[in-house]
This record gives structure tokens, C-alpha cells and sequence, in this order.
């Protein structure tokens, strides 16, 4: 298992937006976490990549427990994650953006020695740019390109620290059917080497392109299985669609 | 900036390479001004560019933490006085080479910038500014009372530099070589840092300090790291000042101090290592010439032109003349 | 301690304390409503205390520089927020804090040009000289007057907004500035009203400070500290904090300087390391 969380709860104050989770992920799947607003979903990823310790239970990423440990650290394991609220740096360029994202994945990456010019990041930096497509607009600030832009910045930023497995929180939120169209093509592109474990709302693409779907209601996991048992799933039914 | 081929023939050609080269024009210009000018008119403007030099460096260290890292320590003062006390202690009583007190110095402000920055880095902005000013006013009073260092009255009798190899630091115009020496290498490490995988990590966490911990920076650490820098600059600027000065006051603790740091590195353009430097030399000169005929009550023009600065043009000369510059293309 | 003693301290220590109240909850409310940590506070303060040194040179009697000291800082109040505060509040915080520093710079040398740097007394008015009898002690007239005068003030500046529309509206902002906004009220003429109401209240607290110690151009940071580290004790924009901080801080200044006298304004300070340090949002858990 790559992933594996036991028992994970995280409570605020009085209130309990994750109860006993146990979720395990292999390597190499594609896996969606779906639920109605409130379920838990961005709380949980918070919790995994350390924004937040949880308040019981514990998290297994490559059998080590990560558990509480900081963002930075779960980060470098290669666990890395996007944001539902675009969370680019906005004043530099997109160029610039990729590249600090590359940066982080040297060794010397906080040297104060050499110069930053001398580490040889510009070419895998212009990869990504092809990869995502942001090759044209890599001297736009980030912060002046469109919405569906900058989610793909997200995304491309992501890439660069060389996940083994990636979280993607809403990464079509706001999007255009077309953009839309392009960052299904472009995740399926990425699952092919890279783990991943989305959180969306848009049930089309979730039903098309997950191996596995998890769903959240309340903290609480109330099914798992691939999308044709999930469709089918009375509980799941029952909090999507009323049914008694 | 400059395109490819300067026509030398032409006006913007000459601009393109004034511009360009500018930095070492005006460094030429520093070294060659003691031996041109008249001996009365010099020896004024000596004084004034020594004490350019000196706090220039503190502003160095500054815009580090501050212009690039978006950290408003309000309490600079503490680690240039802590520099000029330390060395002013040294020369008295152990020996008078500078480099005595330079190390002892650069070895108080580390330690105290490690010390202190590890507790202060955990806030940011006003809790920041907050902390950093509690702090240096800790110092200030202290140093305000100690009986050992002359408390309120300050630290006299502090005897002339050494600096070995038979030079006289003692000489005024020696001592302007030195220190402008001084400012060069420290402006060099600075752009250095500045331009290092460090200083791309530093302005990162300026503009968004969650995404860089989620790339996987250790943003304490960074910060940290920034702040030593600054706070081993503000000392090593402490010690020239009392190896300059001879005598030491609290006043080098005090708090305006801190703010009028804050001031320069605005005034001439935060974040970009030049802007400090050019907002120090205006200060310390429209100081001087003010205070001449209004005494302390200079601060208030001071004060005005912070604010004018704020409101219309807070990324200081430098973003002006930037703005002025495009205008023109 | 003897009891007299300790009564005595305790007595200015609360005097002290219910003065900085007008200004740590000025300071509070301007913070919590306009999100601007006005370092000018204390220079207003200031301002207003050598304002009503100089009227009551000019034989204007003390409660009427009492009420016109207030209105002139209040009137510049006004005016510093429109042409400096207003532009800036959409920018950063921080780059307010700068304004708001470089604003104390102006007045405070202001102050000191036209002034001079030399203290001064505050005449008081005959009916306040001289001791009265407190529980076998003998304390000072006006400085009882200035704990009632700045108790009462309090009360009512507290009444004001728990209980009026302004009030609610001034509550609400401080909450959300937004939602306010949005209700149709507008945001701007109630950062003019909390920023000249506050600085006036300032310059009140500062004309009795002054009148009861002295005046000098170096109590702009004095009061600004005082009030800053009052309102950070009790929490940025909580109105009963502050009035905790300012006591805290009135009390450690008066026993302080009794048991340890070189040592008053260094707990100062240590007070405020430590809460910055261990609980910045303040002691007060505001709901």
C-alpha cells in the first residue's frame, strides 16, 4: 500500500469532520474521493500532507507513519498535494513558478553557495511547461493568467517535485467544458506514472476516469469500490440522491 | 535593459551604457573622491560617506530579511548597537585591532540573532514587528543602565582601530577606504545570497509562504537563516561605527534608529539591494543638511517623505525610477 | 508592604490603568474595525495634552480645554485619515503600520518644533488640588478625578457599543467588515467616525495623563507602548481586553515602580514578549 490511513479522525473544537478513517492506496491507481460539501474531503487531505495533525489514528505513506509530521517533510517524501483556491506565487512568472517547484526537489535546494543560475533546472522546467501546455505563457506573471490557467500551474507546479503520489483537490473547479476536456486528458496523461488521489465534484469525470472511488458523508466513509458498485451503492444513493 | 549593441555615437547610447555600468561608475567615484577633492570641503563629506558606508551594510542585511523576505523587523537596532558595544568593550579593554572586534561582534549577533530569531520567526507581520521591537528595547534599556558602559552617558575613551599591516585606521580617510572595502564585500555577499537557490526560496516565501512549505522548504529554517544574515550584518556595520566614533551611546540601541531603517530601506526600494543603499545616502545626507538648521526636528521632513512614499510610490526610488525609465520606451 | 502603601499603589496603579482604558480601547476598536494598528495613537495623545497645556496658558479654563483639546485632534484625525489612511486600505497591513509610523513621526517632532523639548505641568483646576482622605490614606485629588473621570468615560464608551445603533454597527464591523458593508451601510464613514472618535479620545486621556504627571516630548511611546501592549494582552479589537491590558499594565507600572524602580519599564516589556511569545491572540477568548 502506498497510502494507508487507520482510524484517522481530526476534530475542531467541538466539531468531528473525520471519524475513524481507514483508507488504503495502492501504488498505481487512480482513486476519486467523492461527497456532498462538508464531508470531510479538503480536511482530509489537509491532515495527510501534514497542514493539520489529526487528533487520533495514524497515516502510512511507503509503510512509514507520517502521522502529524510537518508539510515540508510529507512533502519531500513525495507526497505532494494542489489547492482547491489557486495558490500559485502570483507575482512571479509562470516560468518562475515551475522552476522553484524543481528547485525544491535538489539537494542543495536552499544552498547559499552557488549561484541558482548554475543548477541546471531550465530544462526540465521548459518539460513541464510543454508537458502542461503553459510553454507560450511561461513569462506571464501567474497571477494574470486565466482561471483554468492557473489551475494547470497548480498541477504543473505539483509535477515538478516529482510526486509518488499526488493530490489533486477540485483541480476542474471553475473550469469550462473545453478546459475541463483538456486537464481530464492531462490527469489521465499523469496517472499513467504517478499515483493519484483526486477530490471532485464533477461526477462525469470521476464515473470515466477512477479506478476507484471513495465516498465521504460526515467524516464518516460510506463506500468504496469501483465507480459501477458505487453507482449502484443504496447508502450512496441515499446521500446523493434522497432515496429512502 | 541595455539591448545588445551600444551605439556609442548616439544619446541613448550613452544612457543605455551609463545605466548599465552605473554601479561601477559611482564605485569609481567613491574611490577616487578622497584623493580629488579639496582637503576642507573633503573632510565633511568623508565623514558623511563613512557613515553611508557604515549603515549601508546594516541596510544590506536588512533588505535581506526584510525586502526579500517580507519580514518588517522593527527592532533592527539591536544588532548594530550590540556590534558597536561589543567592539567598543573589546578595544577598551582586551585590544584595539578591529578585527578583535569584528569577530567578537559577528560571534554576539550570531548568537543573539540565532537566540532571538528562533523565538521571533515562529510570528509574522505585526506580531513580528512587535517582538523584534520589544527586544531591542530590552537592549536599550539595559545598555541605558549599565553602569560598566557609562549607562545613559555612553562609552568613552574608546582608543583608535588597528587594522595591522602597519596602516593607521586611525586616519579618517584610511578608515573611508575601509569601510567603503567593507560595503563592497557585503554588498557582493549579499547578491550573492540574493541570487542563490536561498534567495529564490526567500522571495517565495514573501509572496506565499504556505506553497513554499508544501513544496517541501523548510520555511523556519530559510527564515531563520535570514534573519542571522541580517542581524551579523547590523553587527559588523556596529563595530565600524564604534571603531569610527570612539565613543558609543545608547542611542545606538534606540528605536528611531530602528524605524529610520525601516525608512531607508523603503525610501530607496525594498527588495533590491541597491534601493537600500541609495535610500541610506539620502537620509543620512538630507539628515545632515537638515539638521543643521532644524536640529532634531529634521525627523519631521523625514517622517513626510516616508509618508508621501507610502502613498504614492512605496517600492521606494528604485520603483520610480524603473517607472520613469519605461514611460521613456 | 504596609497596607497604606500597597492601597496608595494600588490606587494609581488603577488610576494609571483606567486612563490607558480610553487609550488601549480606542486603539482596540480602531485596530478591530479598520484592521489599522495606528502607531500616531500616542502621538495624538500627545498632541492633545500640549494642545490643553497651551489653551489652559491661555487662561481657557480646564474643563473647557478639557472638550476643545478633543475636538481639534479629533478634527485632524479627520483629516489624517482622509488624505493618508483612506488610500491605503486595501493595500497591506504592514504598509499601514508604516504609514501610521511615519504619521507619529511627523506629529511628534511636530511637538517637539513648536514646544520644545523641555517638560511641562499641566495647571489644575483649583477644585481638584490638593489630598483627600481615602480609607486612611491621604491620595490626590486629581488623581481620583482622573480614575472617576476615565472610569465614567469608559462606562459610557462601553455603553455606546453594547447598547446604541453605532455601536452594533462598530461590533459588527469588527466581526465583518464585509457583511457590514454589504448592508448598505457605508464602511468609509464609519472609519472616519472610529478613527476621530478614537484619537479624540486619545487626546483626552492624554491632557489628564499630562495634567496629572507631566508633559514631554518623549510620552508618545510611552502611551503608544503602554496602549499597544495593553490591547495585545487583551486580544487586537476586543474592547474588555483592552480594558484588562490597561489595568494589567497600569498596576505592573505602579507596584512595579515601587519594588523594583530601575526595573518598572523593562516588565514592561517582558509582559509583552511573553504574551506575543505564548498567547498572541491575547488572554481574552472573544467569541
Amino acid at each position: 500500500m502506498l497510502l494507508e490511513t487507520r482510524k484517522l479522525s481530526k476534530n475542531f473544537g467541538g466539531l468531528q469532520v473525520l471519524s475513524h478513517l481507514d483508507i488504503s492506496l495502492p501504488e498505481g491507481q487512480l482513486t476519486s474521493i467523492i461527497g456532498p460539501n462538508g464531508a470531510g474531503k479538503t480536511t482530509l487531505f489537509n491532515v495527510i500532507t501534514g497542514r493539520f495533525p489529526p487528533s487520533s489514528g495514524q497515516v502510512f505513506f511507503t509503510g512509514k507513519d507520517i502521522s502529524g509530521l510537518k508539510a515540508h517533510v510529507i512533502s519531500q517524501m513525495g507526497l505532494v498535494r494542489s489547492f482547491q483556491i489557486t495558490n500559485v506565487f502570483t507575482f512571479l512568472t509562470v516560468r518562475e513558478n515551475v522552476r522553484l517547484a524543481c528547485q525544491s526537489r535538489l539537494a542543495q535546494k536552499v544552498s547559499l553557495v552557488k549561484p541558482a543560475a548554475s543548477f541546471g533546472l531550465e530544462e526540465k522546467t521548459g518539460d513541464i511547461l510543454a508537458r502542461i501546455g503553459l510553454l507560450p505563457r511561461q513569462d506571464k506573471l501567474a497571477g494574470e493568467l486565466s482561471h483554468g490557467d492557473q489551475r494547470h500551474l497548480e498541477i504543473a507546479m505539483t509535477l515538478a517535485t516529482n510526486p509518488k503520489l499526488l493530490l489533486l483537490d477540485e483541480p476542474t473547479s471553475g473550469m469550462s467544458p473545453a478546459e475541463t476536456g483538456e486537464t481530464i486528458d492531462l490527469i489521465q496523461e499523469i496517472s499513467k506514472t504517478v499515483t493519484l488521489l483526486l477530490i471532485e465534484h464533477d461526477m462525469n469525470l470521476v464515473m470515466n476516469i477512477s479506478q476507484k472511488i471513495i465516498v465521504l458523508d460526515y467524516g464518516n466513509k460510506i463506500a468504496e469500490g469501483t465507480p459501477e458498485e458505487v453507482e449502484r451503492d443504496p447508502e450512496v444513493r441515499r446521500v446523493y440522491l434522497g432515496e429512502a | 535593459m541595455a539591448s545588445g549593441r551600444v551605439d556609442q555615437g548616439s544619446m541613448m547610447g550613452w544612457l543605455a551604457f551609463l545605466k548599465k555600468y552605473s554601479g561601477w561608475i559611482v564605485l569609481v567615484c567613491l574611490i577616487l573622491f578622497p584623493l580629488s577633492a579639496g582637503t576642507l570641503v573633503s573632510g565633511f563629506y568623508i565623514s558623511l560617506f563613512i557613515r553611508i558606508f557604515i549603515f549601508g551594510l546594516v541596510l544590506l542585511g536588512f533588505d535581506i530579511l526584510m525586502g526579500y523576505g517580507g519580514l518588517a523587523s522593527f527592532g533592527h537596532a539591536m544588532f548594530f548597537g550590540t556590534g558597536a558595544y561589543v567592539t567598543a568593550i573589546l578595544m577598551k579593554y582586551v585590544s584595539p585591532s578591529i578585527w578583535v572586534g569584528m569577530g567578537g561582534s559577528i560571534v554576539a549577533c550570531a548568537l543573539g540573532g540565532l537566540v532571538i530569531g528562533y523565538l521571533c520567526i515562529r510570528s509574522r507581520g505585526l506580531y513580528f514587528a512587535f517582538l523584534t521591537f520589544a527586544f531591542s528595547q530590552f537592549f536599550f534599556l539595559f545598555f541605558n543602565s549599565w553602569s560598566f558602559v557609562g549607562a545613559a552617558d555612553g562609552m568613552a575613551g574608546i582608543p583608535k582601530p588597528t587594522v595591522g599591516f602597519g596602516i593607521d585606521l586611525g586616519n579618517r580617510i584610511v578608515f573611508y577606504y575601509f569601510s567603503l572595502g567593507m560595503l563592497v564585500v557585503g554588498y557582493g555577499v549579499a547578491r550573492h545570497v540574493v541570487n542563490s537557490a536561498f534567495g529564490r526560496v526567500l522571495v517565495g516565501i514573501r509572496q506565499n509562504e504556505e506553497r513554499i512549505a508544501f513544496l517541501g522548504f523548510n520555511v523556519q529554517r530559510c527564515m531563520l537563516v535570514a534573519f542571522l544574515l541580517s542581524s551579523i550584518y547590523g553587527g559588523v556595520a556596529g563595530c565600524l561605527f564604534a571603531g569610527y566614533q570612539s565613543f558609543v551611546s545608547p542611542a545606538v540601541y534606540h528605536w528611531g534608529l530602528s524605524g529610520e531603517i525601516m525608512i531607508m530601506d523603503l525610501l530607496g526600494g525594498m527588495g533590491t539591494l541597491i534601493g537600500p543603499l541609495i535610500g541610506t545616502a539620502f537620509v543620512i545626507y538630507l539628515g545632515d543638511f537638515l539638521s543643521s538648521w532644524m536640529h532634531e526636528t529634521w525627523l519631521m521632513v523625514l517622517g513626510a517623505l516616508y509618508v508621501i512614499a507610502i502613498l504614492f510610490s512605496p517600492d521606494g526610488i528604485m520603483g520610480l525610477m524603473k517607472r520613469i525609465t519605461h514611460r521613456g520606451t | 508592604m504596609s497596607f497604606d502603601l500597597f492601597l496608595t499603589n494600588l490606587l494609581y496603579g488603577l488610576t494609571i490603568g483606567s486612563a490607558l482604558i480610553l487609550i488601549a480601547s480606542s486603539l482596540s476598536i480602531i485596530f478591530g474595525v479598520m484592521g489599522v494598528v495606528n502607531f500616531a495613537h500616542g502621538s495624538l495623545s500627545m498632541l492633545g495634552a500640549y494642545l490643553g497645556y497651551s489653551l489652559i496658558l491661555w487662561k481657557v479654563n480646564f474643563w473647557l480645554a478639557l472638550v476643545i483639546s478633543p475636538l481639534i485632534v479629533g478634527g485632524i484625525a479627520l483629516a489624517i485619515e482622509g488624505f493618508t489612511l483612506r488610500p491605503l486600505y486595501s493595500k497591506d497591513p504592514l504598509l499601514q503600520f508604516f504609514l501610521t509610523y511615519g504619521l507619529a513621526m511627523i506629529i511628534g517632532n511636530l511637538v517637539l518644533y513648536f514646544w520644545g523639548a523641555d517638560p511641562h505641568g499641566i495647571d489644575k483646576p483649583l477644585s481638584l488640588q490638593g489630598p483627600v482622605s481615602i480609607a486612611g490614606i491621604f491620595y490626590p485629588k486629581f488623581r481620583l478625578f482622573v480614575f472617576i473621570f476615565s472610569a465614567v468615560l469608559s462606562i459610557v464608551l462601553w455603553l455606546f457599543i453594547a447598547r446604541t445603533t453605532w455601536g452594533i454597527i462598530l461590533r459588527a464591523g469588527i466581526h465583518n467588515r464585509e457583511l457590514v458593508g454589504a448592508f448598505g451601510i457605508n464602511m468609509s464613514t464609519v472609519y472616519t467616525f472610529v478613527f476621530a472618535l478614537g484619537s479624540a479620545l486619545a487626546a483626552i486621556a492624554g491632557v489628564i495623563l499630562g495634567a496629572m504627571r507631566n508633559i514631554n516630548p518623549a510620552m508618545d511611546l510611552d502611551l503608544v507602548v503602554g496602549g499597544l501592549i495593553a490591547v495585545v494582552i487583551g486580544g487586537l479589537g476586543s474592547f474588555r481586553g483592552a480594558v484588562l491590558g490597561a489595568l494589567i499594565i497600569g498596576l505592573s507600572e505602579s507596584f512595579g515602580a515601587q519594588l523594583w524602580p530601575g526595573f518598572s519599564k523593562f516588565s514592561v516589556y517582558i509582559v509583552m514578549v511573553a504574551i506575543l511569545l505564548w498567547r498572541p491572540e491575547g488572554l481574552i477568548k472573544e467569541v
